[in-house]
């Protein structure tokens, strides 16, 4: 498991829409916000990358989040696995800048 | 995982977003700064619901990302002796607001990856089997001693790296100049910073930037060219595109051959066929100089017109008498960039109010690297656009500590401590004297060598083995670098390396490793520590986090042992000390005070200071009281105006900005042709101008971005870009396989099929390390006559269909058991 803390940068018009979009996932906790600047730090649980991957892009396809950006992360099981299995775990943290180069 | 203990770390990670986002709502208190116990940890009350312990992680370890050259702070976690978070510095002034990227987020996947070199290696009968610590450095020593007395002292050489701490740079090259009399020695910012040095130093008198990235958000206007910032330096990028967000009037101008990430946010796209925008920088010049929209009393008061090498001084007249041909007409035929561009831009630059120039290894690795910095810097004096908040001309580096390790302790062959040259007798001098060279030198001249050594491409074309007379260079001690997948025309290397008793200390096995007569595994920055300085001259120091991987040993622990096996144990008084991280402090404190008296003085910020500071010192800094210095040459910024005759320098009392690099004071403004003369041309059989560079998952040769799983699997093999009318003439298709040939190698290389880039341009990255993919077997070995510094972004290549698509996206490393089987095919 890893657990991350991450931003949310909101259209402050749009806070109930975004805490709709919120409560709908169980694996993401409200940690604290301003409402009036449209800030809003979240904490994560994810089992595998898939999970994290897919709320990105929820919150990257929304038009009224300005930004979602990670500040910390903790991995201590995934150390432990890696140690133990000799295996790097291989979960997938969105890239801050995704690329669309082909046509 | 417990709940309680899930809902622990939550709540610190969580406390550490917030203030990062400047939310203090509900937060007791701001994050403790330094090293903390878990019992000083941040306590929030947040709406998660968690009661904070003393378990979510023993210590907050503070220390510098290691993963490109932005320098960006951190926190490791660490619990029971193991990394087990990271977070961002929310007191840093680099990554503002402690934001990481994937790189950063990643680095614990390389501290614990069973790919580690954990045993040292010697070449037997061509394998190269494990060994003792004790054996391999006898052998070295043996080596070393035999090959300084067949041959001279300059038969044995040292390549180090921007990547190496401060202190372990500043160790090798004592030994080095001072202990072997020897300026045989260089490192990898010679392929990437070298010409920016070598801009600062001509057009400045003094390397190294004026300002600092908080220019980014004083800036009216940024330029931004030879630089792909969104990839590169993805963190300093998301500081310009936040600033451009909540100042939608400030313009961003881009000025690249290919429309990247980075031109997203620009307000103007200038193209340039690679090797071509010194034209473009010329033309803006004549532009800015018809409308009447330079700078006069700059220039007055702080402009030195010149030509040639710069010895000789011209007039201003003289000086837009000869760039008055860069009409943007010209321009626009010489370059593809449009006129209406150049004639935008130009306004832009010089009417916006400040001015931040960002450039990177676009403008460096060129024939003419040293000139395209120079027209930058023109374009700085003759709108004024140095000195003031939001205004300098600021080269980025690509490596954490090439600023810090290499550059300001001149480990570099033709410099000293302080970034003098050699060739300045008085400073050599100084550093003879500062060392104790004529006691201690086991050279029989007891001196620094006033001859500039070879800089990287010399030394390895001079490389070889004792059977080849003409190969002077006999052994080289190569430490957390790849050269023989980074130098270009690998093809004329290879065979010197191995040839040669090549000793390699690194992490993993690499394509150099491969080579080595001896391999010797190193620990990894976090379980050492150590300074890093980065391109804003901010020196930051990594505290040793975590104990190294069994086996590994510290460079700096391997540079003390060669030290005290060549005779040099008094001479470096360090060598004796069993603890890594008191090593590396006496090691900082000997470097701060041999530079102490020159303008990147880091006399202030001593070990002490570092260790309690949460943002570095940036120089010069002459004293513990001393805040450190945000904008050079400026009087009551600058502290080198308190004293100028303390550094050699005369500054007139009157004098509100000068540059005092130069006995004038005066920045020199060059005229340089814009001609790209010794970079290769585009022929009838080589049509394509190839240029290459970085993505935003990768660092340079993948040695670590490529074992992390993810950064792999973003970007798991190389590729071509080509231009999508280009593909049609070929007959392309995305997938199709390729062959890339110039008159040096070749690469089998699927196609992408893009828009963003000029026709006849393409683009190949630089981070695969399969043999046939590696770019470097095509890229031209021309490099700048001044700063040696290669030719990476302009070769003429051919592109001829090999198949359709093929699978090629296998992440490829060099593993352990490919040590003794280098086929780079």
């Amino acid at each position: 498991m890893i657990i991350a803390a991450s931003i949310l940068y909101f259209e402050v018009n749009h806070y109930d829409d975004l805490i709709s979009l919120i409560n709908k996932y169980k694996n993401i906790e409200i940690a604290n916000e301003d409402k009036d600047n449209g800030k809003m730090v979240v904490t994560i649980e994810a089992e595998n990358n898939s999970d994290i991957e897919k709320l990105e892009e929820v919150f990257h396809n929304c038009d009224y989040i300005i930004d979602f950006t990670h500040h910390a992360f903790y991995f201590g099981d995934e150390v432990e696995k890696a140690e133990l299995t000799g295996v790097i775990p291989d979960f997938d943290i969105k890239k801050p800048f995704s690329k669309k180069r082909i046509l | 995982m417990d709940i309680s203990r899930r809902n622990l770390i939550k709540t610190t990670l969580a406390a550490s977003a917030a203030a990062a986002a400047g939310l203090t709502i509900g937060c007791k208190k701001k994050e403790a700064p330094q090293t903390e116990t878990s019992a000083q940890a941040p306590q929030a009350t947040t709406t998660a619901a968690a009661t904070p312990s003393t378990v979510a992680v023993d210590n907050w370890v503070k220390g510098v990302c290691r993963m490109c050259g932005t320098g960006c702070s951190i926190y490791v976690g660490v619990k029971d002796g193991k990394m087990v978070a990271i977070k961002g510095n929310v007191d840093s002034k680099t990554n503002t607001k402690g934001f990481l990227c994937i790189k950063g987020m990643n680095i614990w996947k390389v501290a614990y990856h069973p790919d580690r070199l954990t045993t040292p290696l010697i070449r037997k009968n061509g394998k190269l089997e494990p060994a003792t610590w004790d054996e391999a450095l006898t052998l070295i020593e043996t080596k070393f001693k035999e090959f300084h007395k067949k041959y001279g002292y300059d038969s044995v050489a040292y390549y180090g790296s921007g990547q190496c701490t401060t202190e372990e740079s500043y160790t090798f090259n004592k030994i080095w100049k001072g202990g072997f009399g020897s300026n045989m020695m260089d490192g990898n910012p010679r392929l990437c910073m070298a010409s920016a040095v070598a801009g600062y130093l001509s057009s400045f008198g003094s390397d190294e930037p004026a300002g600092a990235y908080e220019d980014i958000e004083n800036a009216k206007c940024i330029f931004i060219t030879g630089s792909n910032t969104s990839e590169a330096h993805p963190i300093l990028f998301r500081r310009i595109s936040s600033y451009k967000r909540q100042n939608p009037n400030v313009k961003i101008i881009v000025c690249e051959p290919r429309k990247t990430q980075t031109s997203k946010i620009a307000d103007l796209w200038m193209p340039s066929l690679p090797g071509t925008d010194l034209a473009i920088f010329n033309g803006m010049a004549r532009e800015i100089i018809k409308n009447d929209w330079h700078n006069k009393e700059f220039i007055a008061r702080h402009a030195r017109f010149t030509q040639g090498d710069g010895s000789q001084a011209a007039t201003f007249d003289e000086y837009i008498k000869f760039i008055d041909k860069y009409t943007p007409e010209y321009v626009e035929k010489v370059t593809g960039c449009p006129a209406a561009s150049v004639k935008q831009a130009a306004e832009w630059f010089a009417k916006s109010g400040a001015t931040l120039s960002l450039w990177c290894m676009g403008l460096n690795q060129r024939s003419n690297g040293v000139w395209a910095n120079n027209l930058i810097h023109n374009l700085h004096v003759i709108t004024g656009n140095i000195g003031k908040p939001g205004a300098d001309s600021f080269s980025l580096t690509g490596q954490p500590n090439a600023c810090g390790g290499v550059r300001e302790t001149g480990s570099l062959a033709h410099l000293l401590p302080g970034c003098k040259p050699v060739t300045i007798e008085p400073w050599r001098k100084h550093v003879e004297s500062y060392w104790k060279v004529a006691e201690h030198s086991i050279n029989p001249s007891k001196a620094i060598n006033p001859k500039p050594g070879f800089p990287a491409v010399k030394l390895f074309s001079s490389l070889g083995g004792e059977n080849e007379a003409d190969k002077p260079v006999k052994a080289v001690l190569i430490s957390t670098t790849n050269p023989a997948q980074t130098l270009p025309n690998l093809n004329k290397f290879v065979p010197n390396i191995k040839n040669a008793f090549t000793v390699v200390i690194d992490i993993f096995p690499t394509r150099t490793a491969q080579l080595a007569s001896v391999v010797l595994p190193a620990s990894f920055l976090y379980e050492k520590g150590g300074v890093y300085g980065c391109s804003e001259r901010r020196s930051f120091l990594t505290q040793k986090a975590i104990e190294p991987l069994e086996g590994t040993r510290a460079d700096l622990w391997i540079a003390c042992q060669i030290a005290k096996r060549m005779g040099l144990e008094k001479y470096i008084a360090w060598s004796n000390e069993e603890d890594i991280v008191k090593m590396a402090e006496m090691a900082w404190n000997d470097y701060i005070g041999c530079t102490a008296n020159t303008e990147k003085t880091l006399a202030g910020a001593t070990y002490k200071r570092l260790k309690e500071s949460t943002t570095g010192v940036q120089w010069p800094c002459p004293s513990e009281d001393h805040p450190g210095t945000y904008k050079r040459y400026v009087k009551g910024m600058d502290p080198i105006f308190d004293d100028p005759k303390r550094y050699g320098y005369n500054i007139p009392a009157d004098a509100d900005m000068f540059f005092y690099g130069r006995p004038d004071g005066k920045i020199n403004v060059f005229m340089r042709d814009a001609e790209p003369k010794a970079s290769e041309k585009i022929s009838k059989e080589y049509p394509f101008l190839m240029t290459t560079g970085r993505v935003i998952e990768q660092w340079h040769t993948g040695t670590m971005t490529m074992r992390i799983p993810e950064t792999a699997a973003a970007h798991p093999n190389s590729y071509i870009e080509i231009h999508v009318n280009d593909a049609k003439k070929l007959g392309l298709s995305q997938g199709d396989m390729v062959k890339v040939e110039s008159v040096r190698g070749e690469n089998i290389l699927p196609v992408r099929v893009v828009n963003m880039t000029l026709e006849g341009v393409c683009f190949v990255p630089m981070h695969d390390q399969k043999g046939n993919r590696m770019v470097n077997f095509i890229c031209s070995d021309v490099v700048d006559a001044t700063s040696g510094e290669p030719d990476y972004k302009v070769s003429a290549v051919k592109i001829t269909k090999v198949s359709g698509p093929q699978k090629v996206d296998d992440r490829y490393v060099v593993t352990k058991a490919e040590l003794d089987s280098p086929t780079f095919s």
